[in-house]
């Protein structure tokens, strides 16, 4: 079956080439186009806005209410234990216990499972629907997300900033120990933009922000000091449930915590992959 | 499913509640309504759960293929492929892209509106390309039409968006 992308009209084909849908010879052309008229530049640079200004303007939507979330998550935990292949409900309208028992998950008061066996088969522990970070860390770090996406020139090109000083002292050995002092996400398309602390300074951390090609998408990156705040296992890897319009991704290790933060959860799943983390509990 | 199964299912889909919600508000226009598009849509994706197969992409392409499918029952909608109106989209030469002296920081109340002002397939693929950054093929298969379909109707929501838009700059003296 032919290819709807394939003898596109030209402004079709322009919108096609800035959403990267173009096959590897079709966009060669566009790409020749683009540099040879200002017109078709301007067409494509625009649709970048065009998608970046829908996309920041449909997310400044408020979330779930607080009671539909419980709903929901009342339906969630009404889930019976049940062999593979089997699934029978309870009716809707069961005990206000199951109701109460999301609530006090919903708020982290609760451990779900704490004494689930690990499950030796995937070697992935499983933890309760509790935080994984602070609510406080979950704002911090989206507010500066959605900050830094919109400017980036206080980060520095390359490597770490200059205030390594004011670096917590995990950070800084991390830095030291490293090679490449960030991780690497051009593979799936997004390019280091830069590095700053950017205004956390309780978390004494650092902000990496990667910017994807045609500019439309960022993703950050945080690498913080652990501490007992966040409620995640040493090389496990979790999305944080409380994280309300941008994916959270959380992982650690002994004295490190990794916090990425998108603006969909496609491109975070991506990085995940592409640094070979393991696969969220 | 067994146990530690089900509890990182419930996990999963539980974290894209927010994204579920954003969607279902800007398809039916109405918080209200997207309340209950949002409840019946998690009660059959925990009776599917056993159907769901992971993906690289997470289970968001898949729940959002439940949120419009109860969408459009809800609306009695059947899924139409090609409709005579994006048919025309695809034959009519395309006009010049209307360049737009914008300052794009300034317009998300206006950019809002105008979205929800789309026809309800426009707006459709429209949320799903820019706000999820999904792939044309990746549209098609949550919203039931084919590629082309999904393509012309993508572009003639960013045709009108665009006009809507130059209605802005030119009250702002920018265009």
């Amino acid at each position: 079956m032919p290819d709807p992308r394939d003898n596109l009209p030209s402004q079709q084909r322009l919108m096609a080439y800035a959403d990267g849908e173009l096959d590897a010879d079709a966009a060669l052309s566009a790409m020749r186009q683009v540099a040879a008229d200002p017109a078709a530049s301007q067409a494509v640079e625009q649709q970048l806005r065009l998608r970046q200004a829908v996309s920041r303007a449909v997310h400044a939507e408020p979330g779930p209410s607080d009671d539909l979330a419980r709903r929901v998550s009342a339906m969630a935990f009404q889930m019976p234990a049940e062999p593979a292949g089997r699934l029978r409900w309870m009716r809707l309208g069961i005990a206000a216990a199951v109701a109460m028992l999301a609530v006090g998950i919903l708020i982290g008061r609760f451990a779900l499972s704490p004494d689930q066996p690990t499950v030796a088969n995937r070697g992935v522990t499983v933890v309760p629907v509790a935080a994984v970070l602070p609510d406080e860390y979950v704002k911090s770090a989206t507010q500066v997300h959605v900050r830094c996406s919109r400017g980036t020139d206080h980060h520095s090109g390359r490597g770490w900033p200059v205030e390594m000083a004011s670096l917590e002292t995990p950070v800084k050995q991390y830095a030291n120990n490293q090679d490449l002092a960030y991780p690497d996400l051009s593979s799936i398309g997004f390019n280091y933009v830069g590095c700053a602390t950017c205004g956390r300074p309780e978390q004494r951390g650092v902000h990496l922000v990667y910017r994807s090609v045609g500019g439309t998408d960022t993703l950050s990156l945080f690498v913080e000091p652990y501490t007992q705040q966040v409620d995640l296992p040493p090389n496990a890897c979790r999305y944080c449930p409380k994280s309300d319009v941008h994916p959270v991704l959380v992982w650690r290790t002994e004295k490190l915590v990794f916090i990425m933060v998108g603006n969909a959860r496609t491109p975070i799943e991506k990085a995940r992959v592409a640094m070979k983390l393991p696969e969220p509990i | 499913m067994d146990r530690p199964e089900q509890l990182r299912f419930r996990d999963l889909v539980l974290a894209e509640l927010p994204a579920v919600h954003r969607l279902a508000v800007y398809l039916s226009r109405s918080r209200q309504t997207a309340e209950d598009l949002v409840q019946d849509t998690y009660l059959r994706v925990f009776r599917s759960a056993g159907t769901y197969r992971e993906t690289d992409l997470g289970p968001r392409p898949w729940l959002f293929k439940i949120l419009h499918n109860v969408w459009r029952s809800r609306a009695g909608k059947p899924v139409a492929a090609g409709a005579p109106a994006d048919e025309l989209v695809e034959q009519t030469a395309a006009p010049d892209v209307v360049p737009l002296e914008l300052d794009w920081e300034q317009v998300d109340e206006r950019v809002k509106r105008a979205v929800e002002q789309l026809p309800d397939n426009y707006r459709d693929v429209l949320l799903l390309w820019a706000v999820e950054d999904l792939k044309y093929r990746e549209i098609a298969d949550i919203t039931g039409v084919p590629i082309g379909t999904v393509m012309s109707r993508l572009f003639r929501a960013r045709q009108m968006l665009t006009e809507s838009l130059a209605d802005v700059a030119a009250e702002r003296g920018l265009a």
